[in-house]
């Protein structure tokens, strides 16, 4: 639920203040281990994935998620919970999907807590992303216009 | 550490640089008083604001070290107490225009539903002003800052004959109001403090939607651009930056006689005097500079004979219901940015018809409505995941509408700001301790407020999003606190008159939210600017008099 201050669009707190990977600056700090986000990156794509639009995989997500970690590390040893609570639970992409299909249906478990943050994270990220945003979902504002058309359907209208 | 002190008597000193300061500044100056101003911060650079910065480019920026103006006053560099139960969430921005710069701009004028509701219902003390005081200053305000708006007027929002255009209706706003009409619910054009065209050589609104970033051209009402640089060009226009006023200093008469402050960086102590003091704050800020005003004629605080400053503390209560129009979903998204936030308003309209069982009355705001960016909230609500998730969420995308009913707090007494045995801030000053709940009267409101978001929504045949019947906002999160030094005719029951001058104390003059009488279900922008507007006609007028 947007705050009067985050629907004011103002940015605040940690998650602005973050890095993220494909920067030309100095290399981003890893958090996770190579096959903690290898793992992530499945998970997210699981969540959103490649279409006819990209995923979340494409959109770095993951890579996005694993910035943010350095900064919170209490954030992060939740997110290596959660990954180890996968790895343990599904040995592989095709059983770990099942996973994902059985806590997607469950409620106030351990695994649905791990999905709810799995997917509310993947979903923040990948809709603030140019895939995400612009390419996916088709939004094209913020922009200069000359003038605001608004809504022309004549069925929209009051009698 | 040395008070550094001026000899120099200012005609008059103002507390505060938003709506209210720059307000009192503006008018006071362009009538030949010369003003002294304390601004708590300074001025924001618009060459830095992110309005057209997108949000991946905002995450990029972040990773290279950089960040957009910080409008928002750290609670870490200046905080204040409040119940962790029932906590207060206090926004305060420290620089020039204050909140005006990142406001919401909704521009409502009261009316004598709100005006004349404590006299008619008997709660509390009533208003000592009545529209016919207020309504010229209305006028002159929409035409000096620019307000679009319709040409609708009713008697709980009374018209004005210089609205600018009103922005067009977004798809999502078109259908609700044909839903309202459908169920007898008016849902009219928005007011907003937005220039949709050019208006005294300000450039129009360009329509980028990220007015909450700050407005890179000005197109709309803020303090600095519209009253204080103006007040500058009278050449009797002086601001101290970064002097956070702490108590208003008073002489062996029981008159106030100038202002101590700190530099906000340096902490240095400073006086400085004048014939007149004006505090402008903002509501909790102001009331903590005068609950700080102790001396020997003033022991609970200056012009506090009454002990009502500090009491009375009131904002509206709120909630936000979603849900996504059936004839936008999956539809190409729009660019639904217009002025950012709502083209549309409900105006209360509970005082007709049967009478309820609470008192006062409520409206409605219409914000996110359309595609707009940071679509999380709801889209983690939508089930499952894998590509019916993601299909789910790019049809409802363009679908969105939202229905923010405020609803009116009533007064209390115990619903206070105080500073006595709080903890000292860096400059050893009391902060504040805020304590506030709302009561049996809200909680019959709410009930009816859910019935009319909800009946507006179904009308609109709309697929309603889950939610908790009766679920409030924090309290503060409407970022419209006022009433804690409250006008009246009444001098034991008000700490002001209609003028904004203290009952105790002649020459000293509250002219922001703290002196409102009742909190109404509007925004109070508009009306902090008619009623400072109006308070220092009164006060120039004493001045030439020779009064004060």
């Amino acid at each position: 639920m947007p705050s009067r201050r985050s629907a004011l669009g103002v940015l605040t707190g940690a998650a602005a203040l973050l890095p993220v990977l494909g920067q030309t600056v100095a290399p981003v700090k890893r958090s996770l281990s190579k096959s903690e986000f290898e793992l992530l990156t499945e998970l997210t794509e699981r969540i959103i994935p490649k279409t006819d639009t990209p995923g979340a995989a494409e959109a770095g997500v993951s890579r996005i998620i694993d910035a943010t970690l350095a900064a919170n590390p209490q954030k992060l040893k939740h997110w290596k919970d959660a990954l180890a609570w996968f790895a343990k639970n599904g040995s592989n992409p095709q059983a770990r999907l099942q996973i994902l299909e059985r806590i997607s249906a469950e409620q106030a478990t351990e695994g649905s807590r791990y999905f709810e943050m799995l997917k509310g994270e993947t979903i923040d990220v990948y809709y603030s992303t140019i895939e995400g945003l612009k390419t996916e979902l088709g939004w094209n504002a913020n922009t200069f216009l000359t003038e605001f058309e608004g809504c022309t359907h004549k069925e929209h209208q009051s009698e | 550490m040395n008070v550094q002190n001026s000899p120099t008597i200012h005609d008059v000193i103002v507390i505060g640089s938003g709506a209210a300061g720059g307000m009192a500044a503006w008018n006071l100056t362009r009538q030949g008083v010369n003003v002294l101003l304390l601004d708590a911060g300074s001025k924001f650079n618009r060459g830095g604001f992110w309005s057209h910065v997108k949000p991946w480019q905002a995450r990029e920026r972040s990773a290279r070290g950089q960040h957009p103006p910080q409008f928002f006053l750290n609670t870490k560099e200046q905080p204040y107490e409040t119940d962790p139960k029932n906590p207060f969430e206090l926004q305060r921005v420290w620089g020039r225009g204050g909140k005006t710069n990142v406001w919401g701009r909704v521009s409502l004028r009261y009316s004598d539903v709100d005006f004349e509701g404590p006299a008619k219902d008997g709660w509390e003390i009533p208003w000592p002003i009545r529209y016919k005081d207020i309504g010229p200053y209305y006028d002159r305000v929409d035409q000096l800052i620019g307000v679009c708006g319709g040409d609708d007027d009713q008697d709980s929002l009374p018209g004005s004959k210089f609205h600018l255009p009103a922005p067009s209706p977004r798809c999502g706003e078109r259908l609700l109001q044909k839903a309202g009409k459908s169920i007898g619910v008016s849902i009219v054009a928005g007011r907003r403090a937005v220039l949709t065209k050019e208006h005294n050589g300000r450039a129009p609104c360009h329509y980028c939607g990220a007015c909450g970033k700050g407005c890179d051209i000005g197109a709309f009402f803020n303090s600095s651009d519209y009253l204080l640089e103006p007040a500058f060009i009278t050449k009797r226009l002086n601001i101290i930056d970064n002097a956070v006023a702490a108590r208003v200093l008073v002489d062996s008469k029981g008159l106030a006689s100038g202002v101590q402050y700190f530099d906000r960086f340096t902490r240095q102590e400073h006086q400085v005097l004048a014939r007149r003091v004006i505090v402008a704050a903002s509501c909790v800020d102001s009331t903590r500079i005068l609950l700080n005003s102790k001396s020997s004629m003033y022991p609970n605080g200056i012009g506090n004979s009454s002990d009502v400053i500090g009491r009375y503390l009131t904002e509206q209560v709120r909630f936000h219901m979603y849900g996504f129009m059936p004839e936008l979903k999956a539809t190409k998204a729009r660019n639904d940015d217009g002025i950012g936030g709502e083209h549309i308003y409900l105006p209360r309209f509970n005082h007709r018809g049967p009478k309820r069982d609470y008192l006062r009355g409520y409206g409605a705001q219409f914000w996110n409505t359309g595609a707009q960016p940071g679509p999380g909230f709801w889209a983690k609500k939508m089930p499952g995941f894998g590509a019916d998730l993601k299909k789910s969420i790019k049809d409802r995308f363009p679908a969105l509408v939202a229905i923010h009913p405020y609803g009116e707090v009533l007064p209390r007494k115990d619903n206070r700001v105080t500073v006595e045995g709080t903890p000292n801030d860096q400059y050893g000053i009391p902060i504040a301790r805020l304590s506030y709940n709302t009561g049996e009267n809200e909680r019959k409101m709410l009930v009816d407020m859910y019935d009319t978001a909800e009946a507006v929504l179904k009308a609109a045949k709309a697929e309603i999003l889950p939610f908790e019947r009766g679920w409030i906002d924090t309290y503060g999160s409407a970022i419209h606190e006022h009433g804690t030094c409250r006008m009246g005719d009444d001098k034991k029951r008000s700490a002001v008159n209609g003028f904004g001058q203290m009952h105790d104390v002649k020459n000293c003059f509250v002219v922001d939210g703290s002196i409102f009488t009742t909190a109404s279900e509007k925004n109070p922008t508009l009306t902090i600017l008619a009623l400072a507007w109006r308070a220092t006609d009164y006060m120039a007028e004493q001045i030439r008099k020779g009064d004060i």
